[in-house]
């Protein structure tokens, strides 16, 4: 009972309370904004979102989430590992699509299995985060800027790259623009262990390859010498000088590990046949990778609460895509996430606004036992 | 009749920082055109001063009066308004504009349309073309800007390229440029803070020549400085500030150097210490004419061929004002900067290029000068702290993984054996710790190293008096254990009380090796404002 209680007026307690208020306000927006559009629809149309669809899907719709939470709670370690360490990835898109490059050469053009995808898109994506840390040691240039620019660099190079030399191994009788994985190569999807009879075809083991690692990224942020000085310097640099700690080696190391967080990201998502790829001739960057930075932000920067916020993140873009979609788009979810990622920069003040509420309480406890 | 004299009366002015009286009640009163000089340490209060009178503070007591009458000044652009104008020890400029621009920021003149032939017409227009300029389009003329700034340049000899831009020009020029700012904006109360602390000699020299210039036009100037032999030729009258206090107001011609060093450094020795005399051994700390680059001038070397040598069991102290290099001799020594050119050894180990990493593990230990940008981190707990250079022994880990719970216990050890004092002990996170205890872990941290070179860079700065105590025990009992101790510091008593040795420092150079118990405050403070210096060859 004791811990139970010290746990509750721990700082940790606060910042979950505290994340909780901003997906409730955000929600209360979101219906609000639903409510405008149409009143008479609006508490069934918000009702079938929460319950993201599962009322209809039923289990195959929940292993939909959970298949989709997976790269999402990659490309969200993928940025909260860099921000602990003081470098902003915003090239985790960049190093998702080299993932995703590295995924599909391995089981289109390589014909491999699975694991070999998985260990392609881990490298591209590694190889591709390293860049913009070797820019920033050595030239000082700014981990944003070139982060920005080689996102772009990808997205062409991987267009390009299936168009031309890679193009034999993207069957010409489905055409070019999408494809399935499971359609030129079976052995390419990532394995369902025999359960997708019971939880249906979008079943496989990426959830737990993402927890796994999830609880890796944990441990190494907390446990260990590496975790030790990557967090050290992104709190106190000139400290972690001072200290003689190794920093430029340090930003490459955390620059490679978030892009292969970033490049397993893309992995479990094309090799778990969620739907058909199009990696090729589109002039937009995937949206996986955007929303990790949602992430990050939501999961207050701890790598198991980034379980629990990508799950929801998929959960509310499931639900809102079974809305009724001729009344609500299904982009209506992306404004509920929006909505929660403003929320999020105001985290500290609403930490700060239910302190304020228990000291008020506190207070007034005092006066009554005063009485 | 007298009063009309003065133009500016500073009377009674007090102003309190929370457990410091910066200053506490100081009366000043400048007379038209003279060069008034401001003199005193660190810490004694002119800063604060000249930021009361430019409106950076408000006084908490007395008032102002400016050619008699009173006045209230709440921002530097009342001060500007009042004819008030400050050369900062930093300058603000804009370093991608030119000169030009540079003087006429914030008070740039507007086109003003002016018809060739004046009749009711077009004067209607030209009416209708400045009021559209003033309010909607301000567009700049900058034609009689630069007339006006090529006069003044002329008449007080401040010459500057107006079309350079600044980043380009030298220091004097970038400092006359300053001195134009003032003068373009009418200013005649000018306030010069250290103005010749980033100058080379021959530039200072200029610059005392345009000052006497501008006294002599008419203009009243309030001279920042501690520098005893540029006080002594340029100022009429001088002022001396002790810890917040004024000491005396002076006529520059009725005193003499000694008799002014005396009074900035005062003569109370606050605490005394007993220690065992003297033995030192084996040289373990040699630098070799070290030469440091200053980084926010490049023109000149903050350190500037400096050789020392300090020995075990010998605490070498190196005094000297703020800002002479010492900040940068230390950096230099532990590795934060990268040396221009000298050699470095340590335990006759050449570590001129070695990482910090190196030096730390050949024997360094470092007491920063600042604890919250290089002691600490700030939102790590304690026991984190304790270990900041030591967590990858195999004490503190093992294959990669921390050991925590060898890691709290070390750190409680520390905490016992140098009274740390914390709200939750080794979880504590140090930023909600108190500066003193804060710096106490960092000592304690430091010295549990166990190195053979200790550094300590203003180890008591803003400790009360029991944690001064504390340090300055601990540090003897480190060079009672044969360890060699570095100290730099800017308070006379700690030095004089401390140091084994000491060594002055003055604009980049050591000016005299002095022996603490020989020595005296006066002569203490001539050495630091470099109105003595000997040549000194360390042998």
């Amino acid at each position: 009972m004791n811990k139970i209680k010290e746990f509750i007026k721990s700082k940790k307690f606060l910042s979950i309370i505290s994340s909780f208020v901003c997906i409730f306000i955000g929600l209360l927006i979101g219906f609000i904004v639903l409510f405008c559009m149409s009143p008479s629809d609006s508490f069934y149309e918000f009702s079938i979102m929460i319950t993201g669809g599962l009322t209809y899907g039923g289990i195959s719709s929940f292993s939909k989430i959970l298949a989709n939470a997976a790269p999402l709670m990659m490309t969200g370690l993928c940025v909260l590992f860099a921000y602990k360490t003081g470098l902003f990835n915003i090239g985790v898109a960049g190093q998702y699509v080299m993932g995703s490059f590295g995924a599909l050469i391995g089981v289109l053009a390589f014909k491999g299995n699975w694991l070999l995808g998985l260990l392609l898109g881990v490298l591209f994506g590694a190889l591709w985060g390293a860049i913009p840390g070797l820019l920033k040691t050595f030239c000082g240039v700014s981990e944003v800027i070139s982060g920005i620019m080689l996102n772009w660099i990808s997205l062409f190079f991987t267009n390009y790259s299936f168009q031309t030399y890679l193009s034999s191994c993207v069957d010409p009788k489905v055409g070019y623009k999408t494809y399935s994985v499971t359609y030129f190569n079976a052995n390419g999807k990532l394995p369902d262990l025999g359960l997708s009879k019971y939880l249906g075809p979008y079943f496989s083991i990426s959830i737990f390859i993402a927890i796994l690692v999830a609880i890796l990224i944990f441990v190494i942020l907390n446990k260990t010498t590496l975790g030790y000085q990557l967090k050290a310097s992104g709190l106190n640099k000139d400290a972690t000088r001072y200290a003689g700690m190794a920093d430029k080696r340090n930003v490459i190391i955390t620059m490679v590990i978030s892009g292969a967080l970033a490049g397993l990201g893309a992995s479990l998502y094309y090799l778990a046949d969620l739907e058909s790829i199009s990696v090729q001739l589109s002039s937009n960057l995937p949206s996986v990778p955007w929303n990790g930075i949602v992430i990050a932000f939501l999961s207050q920067l701890n790598p198991l609460g980034a379980i629990f916020a990508s799950i929801f993140i998929a959960w509310i873009s499931q639900g809102a895509k079974v809305m009724t979609q001729t009344i609500f788009p299904a982009e209506f979810g992306d404004l509920i996430i929006g909505i929660i990622v403003y929320l999020s920069g105001l985290t500290a003040l609403i930490q700060q606004i239910i302190l304020k509420f228990k000291h008020k309480k506190k207070k007034s406890l005092e006066v009554k036992e005063d009485k | 009749m007298e009063d009309n004299n003065y133009v500016i009366e500073l009377e009674h002015i007090s102003k309190f920082f929370p457990g410091i009286r910066a200053n506490d009640d100081i009366s000043l009163k400048l007379k038209k055109g003279e060069i008034h000089a401001l003199l005193g340490e660190n810490g004694a209060g002119k800063s604060t001063l000249m930021s009361v009178l430019f409106g950076l503070y408000q006084p908490d007591e007395g008032e102002i009066k400016i050619n008699g009458k009173k006045v209230e000044i709440k921002d530097p652009n009342d001060a500007n308004d009042l004819g008030i104008g400050m050369v900062h020890q930093h300058f603000k400029l804009v370093d991608v504009f030119t000169v030009l621009d540079n003087i006429i920021l914030g008070v740039e003149p507007l086109y003003v349309y002016k018809p060739k032939k004046i009749n009711k017409f077009t004067l209607f227009i030209s009416k209708i073309i400045n009021w559209t300029n003033k309010h909607i389009f301000k567009i700049i003329s900058k034609k009689e800007a630069r007339e006006k700034v090529e006069y003044l340049s002329k008449k007080y000899g401040l010459s500057v390229d107006l079309d350079a831009k600044i980043e380009d020009i030298s220091v004097g020029m970038q400092q006359r440029t300053e001195i134009l700012k003032m003068l373009y904006r009418d200013n005649d109360i000018l306030i010069f803070d250290e103005p010749t602390a980033v100058l080379t000699p021959q530039e200072i020299e200029d610059l005392l020549k345009i000052m006497r210039n501008l006294a002599s036009e008419g203009k009243s100037i309030l001279f920042i400085s501690h520098k005893l032999n540029e006080i002594m030729e340029i100022s009429s009258r001088v002022s001396v500030l002790r810890k917040g206090k004024l000491v005396k107001t002076l006529n520059t011609k009725d005193t003499s150097k000694e008799e002014l060093s005396k009074l900035m450094c005062g003569h109370d020795i606050n605490f005394s210490i007993d220690k065992k005399k003297c033995e030192p051994g084996k040289v373990i700390l040699e630098v070799d004419n070290l030469v440091v680059q200053d980084k926010i001038h490049p023109n000149k070397n903050a350190v500037d061929g400096i050789s020392l040598k300090v020995r075990e069991g010998e605490i070498v102290c190196i005094a000297g004002i703020d800002g002479n290099g010492q900040s940068e001799l230390v950096y230099g020594i532990t590795g934060l900067e990268k040396v221009k050119s000298g050699k470095l050894l340590l335990k006759d180990v050449d570590i001129t290029n070695k990482s910090i990493f190196r030096r730390n593990n050949l024997g360094l230990a470092h007491i920063p000068e600042d604890r919250h940008k290089y002691g600490a981190v700030l939102d790590y707990r304690l026991d984190e702290n304790m270990i900041l250079e030591n967590y990858w022994k195999d004490d503190f880990s093992k294959n990669f993984f921390l050991k925590k719970k060898d890691i709290q216990k070390y750190s409680d050890s520390l905490i016992d054996k140098f009274d740390v004092r914390t709200s939750e002990g080794s979880s504590t996170i140090v930023r909600s710790m108190s500066g003193g205890n804060q710096q106490k872990a960092i000592i304690a941290r430091e010295i549990d190293r166990n190195c053979k070179l200790l550094i300590a860079v203003q180890p008591t700065r803003g400790l009360d008096i029991g944690a001064i105590e504390y340090i300055h025990n601990q540090l003897i009992k480190q060079r009672d254990d044969k360890k060699a101790i570095l100290l730099v510091s800017f308070e006379l008593d700690e030095v004089i009380n401390l140091a084994d040795r000491i060594l002055v420092m003055f604009e980049g150079k050591i000016v005299g090796e002095l022996d603490p118990k020989k020595t005296n405050f006066e002569e203490l403070g001539l050495y630091m404002s470099g109105a003595k210096r000997d040549n000194v060859e360390e042998k």
